[in-house]
């Protein structure tokens, strides 16, 4: 598991090369794994590791042979603790050597033995309890002050470094891990936004030229739709015109072919007696729409184009096969004035009724309603013929 | 203890004042933030090991930054800023990977 894990680390960054083959190998190879890790910075542990490396025998030809260290530099730290095991050792003395000055005295004569303790230990990464396990029995034995918190774990490594200590360079750190924060900050608050700002120059181009096509395409599906719309108010237009137009011939012809009621100021005529016949009830209907009769109706037959007068047996006229027998009422919408001027001319209908022996008579009506309908019949042999181009124009 | 206050309060006055990137830092800043991050880890594996000193944490902090930056450059001179902005996160990633396997041992003895 341990080697597993770091084998890619030790692999992929040259400069941690070497750590796969400490774990494994031992106290020979955290030799050298050290040595790089140590190369860059001497100025620390080492230097005063030196004498107890001196002791150890084995730590001081590893560090020396790998001069090689020119990887380790820029990867410092992450090298040095790949090498961990190794230094976990020494700095275990060196700790103490640091911060308790006076003390190396004594500091030299725990080391000696916690490194050969932590050597066999090496292979396995649990080496950290090991010097731990060791540890308590120098410092008995040595009674040395400062040493015994020390080689403490990594645990207790870290709980120390907690005490904050104003040294430049720890507030350069302090000062370097702020701006790394607040850098994760903005980066990740800009990358919220989806910034095109954060973008590459290939990529920028990509987009306005996706940007600029979908434009020209809105663009042109707007000139379409806007054009559609257009056709569609103008011929909207046309057609209200042609619907109101058509209405309007489809009223006036109804009436004209008596498949619609009608209502208007017109005149009632009245006929009834021996000498009226079919000839008679024509020739009203013929003087009536001279003079401008619009809708006429005789009893309860309305009056059209078609309209035929029949003489049948004992005095009954068959109007549209419809027979009837006087008195018959003319209901005729049209000017009264002339209509009635109409009847009662000489010779006309109202006299010639009664040279016969019969009865006429003729109201003026501000209301005639003119109520009988005819069913619409379908010309059986009459084709129309196109409609003209003009519709305006009946 | 300092610095990890510093990340704190890095991370907090960025949230609240939220800052613009001046756009020729913009490509390069995620990089070195994750470049950052290897030194950071890097740093934390070093104080567990006993290892740490402060002068080769702040250099190492501002060689991978401004290495990963240089990087970047090249590439998107060459031509190759992505691919080779991708190459920096994955060989960073691993590192960091290896660091916290072993931070994580040191903490959870495992």
């Amino acid at each position: 598991m341990s080697g597993a894990d770091e084998a890619p680390g030790g692999a992929s960054p040259a400069g941690d090369g070497a750590p796969p083959p400490q774990p494994a190998a031992g106290g020979q190879a955290k030799g050298p794994v050290r040595g790089p890790a140590k190369g860059s910075p001497p100025r620390t542990g080492p230097v005063r590791v030196q004498p107890a490396k001196g002791q150890a025998g084995k730590g001081q030809p590893g560090k020396g042979q790998p001069g090689k260290g020119q990887q380790g530099g820029g990867a410092s730290p992450p090298t040095g603790p790949v090498a961990a095991q190794a230094p976990r050792t020494g700095p275990v003395a060196a700790r103490p050597a640091r911060e308790a000055a006076p003390v190396p005295a004594a500091a030299p004569v725990p080391e000696p033995v916690a490194e050969p303790v932590s050597v066999p230990a090496e292979p396995a990464p649990a080496a950290a309890p090991q010097p731990e396990a060791a540890a308590p029995s120098p410092v008995p034995a040595s009674a040395a002050p400062a040493p015994a918190p020390e080689p403490a774990s990594g645990r207790q490594r870290l709980l120390a470094s907690l005490a904050p200590r104003a040294t430049r360079a720890q507030l350069l750190a302090g000062l370097l891990c702020l701006l790394l924060g607040l850098a994760l900050a903005v980066q990740v608050r800009s990358n919220d936004e989806e910034d095109l700002s954060s973008l590459r120059q290939a990529d920028l181009v990509g987009l306005l030229d996706d940007a600029s096509d979908r434009s020209e395409r809105l663009e042109r599906e707007i000139a379409d739709l806007e054009r559609t719309r257009e056709e569609l108010l103008s011929s909207g237009d046309q057609r209200a015109a042609a619907r109101d137009l058509a209405q309007e011939r489809v009223d006036a012809l109804g009436v004209l072919a008596g498949t619609a009621a009608a209502t208007g100021p017109g005149v009632r005529l009245v006929v009834s007696g021996p000498g009226v016949d079919d000839l008679v009830l024509l020739s009203a209907v013929q003087e009536l729409r001279d003079a401008g009769a619009e809708a006429i109706q005789v009893d309860d037959v309305r009056v059209v184009a078609e309209t035929a007068f029949v003489d049948g047996p004992d005095g009954v006229v068959e109007v549209d096969g419809e027979p009837l027998e006087g008195p018959y009422t003319f209901l005729a919408i049209g000017d009264p004035q002339t209509l009635a001027s109409a009847m009662d001319f000489p010779g006309g209908v109202a006299p010639t009724v009664r040279l016969r022996g019969g009865t006429a008579s003729v109201d003026q009506l501000d209301e005639v309603q003119v109520t009988a309908l005819r069913a619409p019949s379908e010309p059986q042999y009459a084709q129309p013929v196109a409609p003209s181009p003009d519709p305006t124009s009946p | 203890m300092i610095a990890a206050l510093g990340l704190l309060l890095g991370i907090v006055l960025g949230l609240l004042l939220d800052p613009t990137v001046p756009p020729w830092l913009q490509p390069y800043l995620p990089i070195a933030v994750v470049a950052a991050l290897d030194a950071v880890f890097g740093g934390l594996r070093a104080l567990l090991d006993g290892l740490f000193d402060e002068r080769v944490f702040v250099v190492s902090f501002l060689s991978n930054v401004v290495v990963a930056g240089l990087i970047v450059f090249l590439g998107d001179q060459l031509g190759v800023g992505n691919q080779l902005s991708t190459g920096v996160v994955v060989v960073l990633g691993i590192r960091i990977f290896s660091n916290v396997a072993a931070i994580r041992r040191h903490v959870f003895r495992a």
